[in-house]
Order: structure tokens, then sequence, then C-alpha cells
């Protein structure tokens, strides 16, 4: 777990070049990240109210300090299969406004250096929205390109 | 190009400019009934100027040029050394055309050339020579050109047909090469002719997304202001319309220094702060009423003053915001003058237009997003409803036909109406087409009272005119009028007379942000359901309700209005029916059911943003004073939706 920072200590996190943080997250049995400059929020998934006639992998809207933020499934998103139940929300800042994901699980903050980073070496599946990936102890991690995934929906 | 140090500046310009072009554009329309008229010819030929200054000193040399040889026209003028012909109103206006597609151009990185035909046109104009229209184009090169886009079936047809298709393409889908080949035909053949780029503009304007904060006061009958920096009053006593005129520009004069611009973002940041300031005020409102039953003292009553004072200035500090993204509907309106013009010449039909109520406030995205519709329903209005001169002759009426615009508040609404003086709907050709397109039954049709059917012109794939083609055959434009008023929760009318005219009213809410709603709830979720489409709300158990040809429809007063089970639409579970609202919904009565009711409240509406983007049948959301989501019901939207299930209205 040497990788692994705990959230909100910024004093191990040192200002150094080719450095990027992460928030590394559970999704059924993948690890995946999203980098911690996209994050806004994590809470808990409470009160997610559903809005009829809209796409499957949208779960509802919240209110997010006066503000309604549309919440989606990753799980659904990514085409994974859900068998496990989300307990969290992440609100992100994508460039076409804010929006969250659910996930089942949050592991914490990630820091990598840029040789860490590997290009994205998987085709099918999701790979369309991994931007890279990369060796952590408890596996492989695949970094998101959430604007990707966001430009994918707004474009219906 | 332009490089980022001039981006600011250029920015400017573009604002500038657009004013400056809106302003000619008024002038050259008013110099058409006026021509002598001196002082505007010195306004057109400042705003003119103005132009070439700015666009010099960004070295946008396209625009410098044309700017320049109109300058020269516009100075002649005035010197009194040429004539105000309608030769000359044409060239300038395609200037002024080619100036706004430059300035759209430049602004994307584009390089412009100057445009050497137009040029050398106003030049020969400003030198007084009579314009060289460019003759020995026959009809075999409109034939050509007939061909090469795919128009072959108009081949041989008069040209006035050939424009009127080309009129209901959508603006960027008209090919420049045929309307200027068509222009020339038309300018040999008398009255001269301009392509019609006009329609670009908006697209320019949304571009800047920027809003006119008019200081208090600033947007206010000159008079008001008193200030000294005002003009004496205009000596000659002319005719009304120039009175308006010099108004206006006294208006702009005394103000312009109290006008400040502000990006529209910052307005909507402003507008999500106060938003929630309400939603906390009401909060605060009803923890105190809380506390106010259980204990009394004189504390309390302090705190009761202090609290509904605050309650009042969050009030007014709402209304001050909200009206910051409102301006006077003279910004849509002041668009028309040249669509009727051109269309009315290209149409060769007598038009005259008149407008009402230009200072009425309306919210800057409704002023925005109803341009295109009003510019459909306008065209509608001189093509299928003014008749020509000589029919008009013919049945007692004046030559000249009349299409009236007209702007004003009722109630806690604004409306909007386009009425004309021509022939009127013809009720019978409507149903002729509607059950040939397939739109409704025969039976459904039978039933119908006149407003509904009247109605169906909305509808998708709808045209009554006759010897449709293809392309105007489409009737995608009456659709985009009710999508974008029922976007805004407006409402729409239509009144019609046979050879008297038609009305065409539209109303929509003072402000897009706030809306009274009736709240109603169905297995404890709630819902807004905007109260202005409301008509009465009858108790579940005194409702009859009977099945007609497998659809449940409402027994009321002797008249049967189709039911909807919201419940089953929404997905959520029903188990009773406590309420039936009865609504108007577009042309129709339709009646929901819901399980409980709680009243009517102001709401502030949270669109969902782009990501959610428009979903038919809710408008949006809004957040309780306890924290709630709510989903705001879009009932037209909704029945929409049914209405597609079951593909007949």
């Amino acid at each position: 777990m040497s990788d692994l920072v705990p959230a909100g200590d910024k004093s191990i996190l040192r200002r150094g070049d080719k450095v990027e943080e992460f928030l590394s997250l559970s999704v059924e049995e993948e690890i995946v990240g999203i980098p911690l400059k996209k994050i806004l929020t994590i809470s808990k998934t409470l009160d997610i109210v559903k809005v009829p006639f809209t796409p499957h992998y949208m779960e509802g809207i919240i209110n997010l300090r006066g503000e309604i933020i549309p919440i989606f499934s990753l799980k659904s998103l990514l085409g994974l299969i859900e068998t496990k139940e989300p307990t969290r929300i992440v609100t992100l800042d994508t460039i076409h406004g804010k929006a969250g994901v659910l996930v089942d699980a949050i592991r914490g903050v990630i820091r990598l250096e840029e040789n860490q980073l590997e290009p994205n070496p998987m085709v099918g599946r999701y790979s369309a929205y991994v931007r890279n990936v990369a060796h952590i102890e408890d596996g492989l991690i695949s970094i998101l390109d959430i604007d990707k995934i966001f430009d994918t929906i707004v474009e219906g | 190009m332009i490089n980022d140090d001039m981006r600011e500046i250029f920015n400017e310009f573009i604002v500038e400019a657009e004013e400056n072009l809106d302003k000619l554009e008024q002038d050259l329309l008013e110099l058409e009934n006026d021509p002598e008229n001196e002082d505007i010819l010195n306004s057109a030929f400042r705003a003119m100027h103005t132009l070439k200054g700015g666009a010099g000193f960004l070295g946008l040399d396209a625009i410098v040029e044309v700017a320049h040889a109109a300058e020269d026209i516009l100075g002649k003028l005035r010197e009194g050394a040429i004539r105000f012909s309608s030769d000359i109103n044409d060239a300038i206006l395609s200037a002024i055309d080619f100036i706004r597609n430059a300035i759209k151009r430049y602004d994307e990185g584009e390089e412009v050339e100057p445009p050497r035909e137009l040029v050398e046109k106003l030049r020969s104009l400003a030198s007084g020579a009579a314009p060289s229209s460019s003759q020995g184009e026959e009809d075999k090169g409109l034939n050509r050109l007939l061909e090469k886009y795919g128009f072959s079936h108009l081949k041989g047809k008069p040209v006035e047909e050939v424009l009127e298709e080309l009129i209901l393409l959508p603006p960027d889908e008209r090919p420049d090469e045929l309307i200027a080949e068509l222009d020339k035909l038309i300018s040999a053949g008398g009255s001269p002719q301009e392509p019609e780029e006009e329609y670009k503009e908006k697209e320019l304007e949304a571009d800047m997304k920027m809003i006119e904060m008019a200081h208090q006061g600033g947007e206010e009958k000159g008079s008001q202001e008193g200030g000294a920096d005002e003009e004496p009053p205009p000596e000659q006593e002319k005719k009304q319309e120039k009175k308006e005129v010099k108004k206006v520009e006294k208006k702009e004069k005394s103000g312009g220094e109290k006008v400040l611009r502000i990006d529209v973002d910052k307005i909507e940041a402003l507008m999500n702060l106060v938003g929630e300031l309400v939603l906390e005020r009401n909060r605060l409102v009803r923890g105190f009423q809380k506390i106010s039953q259980e204990c009394i003292s004189k504390d309390m009553d302090e705190f009761e003053t202090i609290l509904s004072s605050i309650d009042r200035i969050v009030g007014d500090l709402q209304l001050a915001v909200m009206k910051t993204r409102m301006q006077p509907v003279k910004r849509l309106f002041q668009k028309f003058p040249r669509v009727v013009r051109d269309l009315s010449k290209m149409l060769g039909k007598e038009v005259e237009l008149l407008m009402e109520g230009e200072d009425v406030e309306m919210d800057k995205t409704i002023i925005e997003k109803l341009e295109e519709p009003m510019i459909h329903l306008i065209r509608n209005a001189i093509d299928h409803g003014i008749e020509s001169a000589e029919e008009r002759e013919r049945l007692g009426k004046p030559r000249k036909g009349t299409v009236l615009l007209k702007a004003y508040y009722q109630g806690d609404r604004i409306f909007v109406e386009i009425a004309d003086d021509g022939r009127g709907i013809d009720i019978d050709k409507v149903k002729l087409k509607a059950l040939e397109k397939g739109i409704v039954s025969k039976e459904r049709l039978d039933k119908m009272s006149k407003k509904e059917i009247l109605f169906l012109i909305f509808h998708p794939g709808f045209s009554t005119k006759e010897d449709v083609s293809e392309v105007s055959g489409r009737g995608v434009g009456m659709d985009v009028v009710i999508t974008t008023v029922s976007n805004f929760r407006g409402t729409i009318d239509i009144e019609t007379e046979k050879n008297k005219g038609t009305r065409i009213i539209m109303s929509f809410p003072l402000t897009i942000g706030i809306i009274r709603s009736l709240l109603v709830s169905i297995k404890d979720r709630y819902y807004a359901i905007p109260i202005y489409s409301v008509l009465e709300i009858i108790q579940g158990e005194d409702a009859e309700i009977k099945t007609l040809s497998g659809k449940e429809v409402l027994l009321l007063r002797e008249q049967t209005i189709p039911l909807f089970r919201l419940g089953g639409i929404l997905g959520v579970e029903e188990s009773h029916i406590g309420y039936i609202i009865v609504a108007q919904v577009g042309g129709q009565r339709a009646a929901f059911t819901v399980e409980e009711l709680y009243g009517d409240e102001e709401i502030v509406i949270k669109p969902f943003g782009k990501i959610v983007g428009d979903i038919q049948g809710i408008s949006g959301a809004t957040i309780t004073g306890e924290g709630k989501v709510v989903l705001i019901l879009d009932l037209e939207g909704i029945l929409k939706r049914e209405v597609n299930s079951a593909t007949i209205i």
C-alpha cells in the first residue's frame, strides 16, 4: 500500500514535476483512477431522485449544496455488469459541467510519476475511455478519461 | 487573423459593430420612406464611419474596404451630390450583410478577401453612375445551376417561383451561386434584389454571449433622466415615425455611459446564488414559524421584524437580478423590418409592418430563441396570409397588407402577437391536408373542435400551401415554433377569420427562472406542475371516468377529455386517484391523475445542464425549502410522448 496516500494529507505530496494525483476507486472487480483535479466531492449514495425518460446509465439527480447534479452509473457507462451495490457518489468537474458517478468504494488517493503511466494496451470494452494504465501494489489501475466519457453522453 | 493580444479589442469591436450594423439597417429602411432626412443620413454615415475606424484599427482590410466605399456613398448623399435610390439602398444593405459575414469569418480565424464586385458597385454608385447590372446572362445559366444544386424540377419555372422555393430552405443550405444568379435575373428584369444572408447575423450575436446590463433607469425614457447632456428637443415637427427614431437616438446618447457590459456567465452565477438565497430564506421562514408556535417572548417579535425585512430584501434582490437579464423586445423586433422588406419584395407583395410595445422587457434567452420562430411566422403571414395587391383590391381591402407585431404584459406573463390582415386559415384545407398526411384519423377529426383542428398546423410534417414541392412541404417550421414556445413554458393560440386575417398569440413567463407551480405527489415522490396550464382540479372520487376506444377519458360537464395516469407514465406505482388535474396543453385539454396535492408555490427552476440536456416531459428540477429535489413536469412534453407512442393525436 505504499502508493496510497491518505486523502487530504497534502504534506506528503511534494510539488514534484511530472507527478499526478488520482483518486483510486473500485467498480466491481476493477480498479479505476480519476485525476484528482477533476474531483469535486465524495459522498454517500443518499437521495438520488430518479428522472423518468432518461437513458439507463443515468441514475437520477441529487441536490449538491443547492445545485442539481446528474448522477450516472459508472458501471453502465463502462459496460460492466453490476453485482455489488455502489456506496459512494463521486462528483466531477467535467468539460460539460458538474456530474456525479456511482462507485462501489473509494480506495484512496494515489500519486503516480509520469514514467509509471503506460499507454492503454487494451482494445475493446471500455478501453476507449482509458487514458493510461499503471501497475500499483493492488494490481492494475486504469486511469479514466472522464471528459471523453461525458463527451459520449452529451453527443448521445 | 486575430491574435490573442487583439482578442479582447476584437470582441469589443464585434459588440459595437453589431450595434452599428443594426442601427445602419434601421436607418436605411427609414430612408426608404424618407430619403431626404438629414438626421438619419448623418446617423447612418456615423455608424458606417465608426465601423470603418474599428475595422481599420484591427486590420480587417476587407471590412475597411467595403465600409469605406459605403461611407463614400453616404457622404455623397449627405452632401446632396447624389440622390437616394433603391439601388443605393440595396447596395449598402449588401455591404452590411457582407460585413456581418466577414466579422463572423474573422472571428473564426479565417482570412477574408474584399468582394471586388460589391466594392465596384458601391464605387460606381458613389460616382453617381447607374448600377452596372451585369447583363447578358440567360435563363440557360439558371437552369444549369438549378440542375447543379438538385432543383431540376424547377427548371423553366418563373423566377418568383424558384425564389419561393429557396426561401423555404434553411439559410445555410441556400446555394449562394444560385441566389446570385436569380439576383441578376431579377435586377435585369426590374426590381433589384440582394441575396439574403442576413439570417446569419443571429449566430454572430449568439456567439457574443454578452448581455447588456443597463444601469438602473438607463433603459427608461430619456426624458425622465433630465440630464444636462441631453440634446435640445427637435424643432421640426415631422412624421410620427421620425419622432420615434429621434427618441431612440436620444435615449442612446443620454444612457450611453450608464450601460455596462457583463459576461452572461457572471449573471448566471449571480442568478444561481440568489436562487439559493431564496430557498434558504424559505427555510428560515418556515423554521421561524415552527419556533414561534412553541415559545412566545418579546425577543421573538424583534426576530420577526428582522426576518420579515430579510424576506422583503431577498425578494427585491431576486427581482433586481432577474431584471439584469431582461431586454426590451425591440432587440427582437428590430430585425424584422428587413425580413419583411426582403420577403415582400421577393414574393411580390405589398406589406406594411407595424410594431407595438417594443419597450416591453423579456428575458434575454427568450428574445434570442424567439427570433427564428418569429421569422417563420412572419414568413407564413406574408407568404400564405397576405394576398397579392390585385386580389386584395378585388376583395375591397387596401392594396397594402399589414403585419402587426405586438408585445404587452398581462398578469404575470408577457404576450407576443403576430397578426396579419390576409386571407385567414382555411379550416377545410387544414382538415383535408391532415387527412391526406395521415396526421389524424377521420373519426378523430370529426370529433375535434375548430381550435384543435387549427393546431394541427403545428404538427410536424404539416403544410397547407398547395403545389408544395419536396422542399417546402416538409412543414418543419411550425413545429419549431411550438417547440420553442413550450421550451420556455410558453403558450400559443391561433385566431383566424376568413378574409380578415390570422393572429398568433404567444405568451411567456416574465422570467424564465421562477415559476408558480402546483406541488403534487405520487407514491411519496414529489412533482411540480406549472400552474399556468392548469384549468381546474377535480376530486378523484367525484370524477367520471370512462373508456373510449381503449383509452381512458374524463367526462366533465358533457365534455370528454383524454385522461392520463401520471404514475404509469412516470414509472411510479400509483395506488389511487386522489385528484385529477385538468390542463390546457397546446391546443387541447388533457387530464392527469395524481395522488396528493400540496397547494402552489413559487419555485426556482434549475435546469439539468448540458450533460443531461433537454428531456421531453421534464422541464427541470427544483429544490424545496427542506432540500428535497422535485421534478418539474412539462405536461406538453408528456402528452407528446404519449401521442408519439400512440401515433395519433
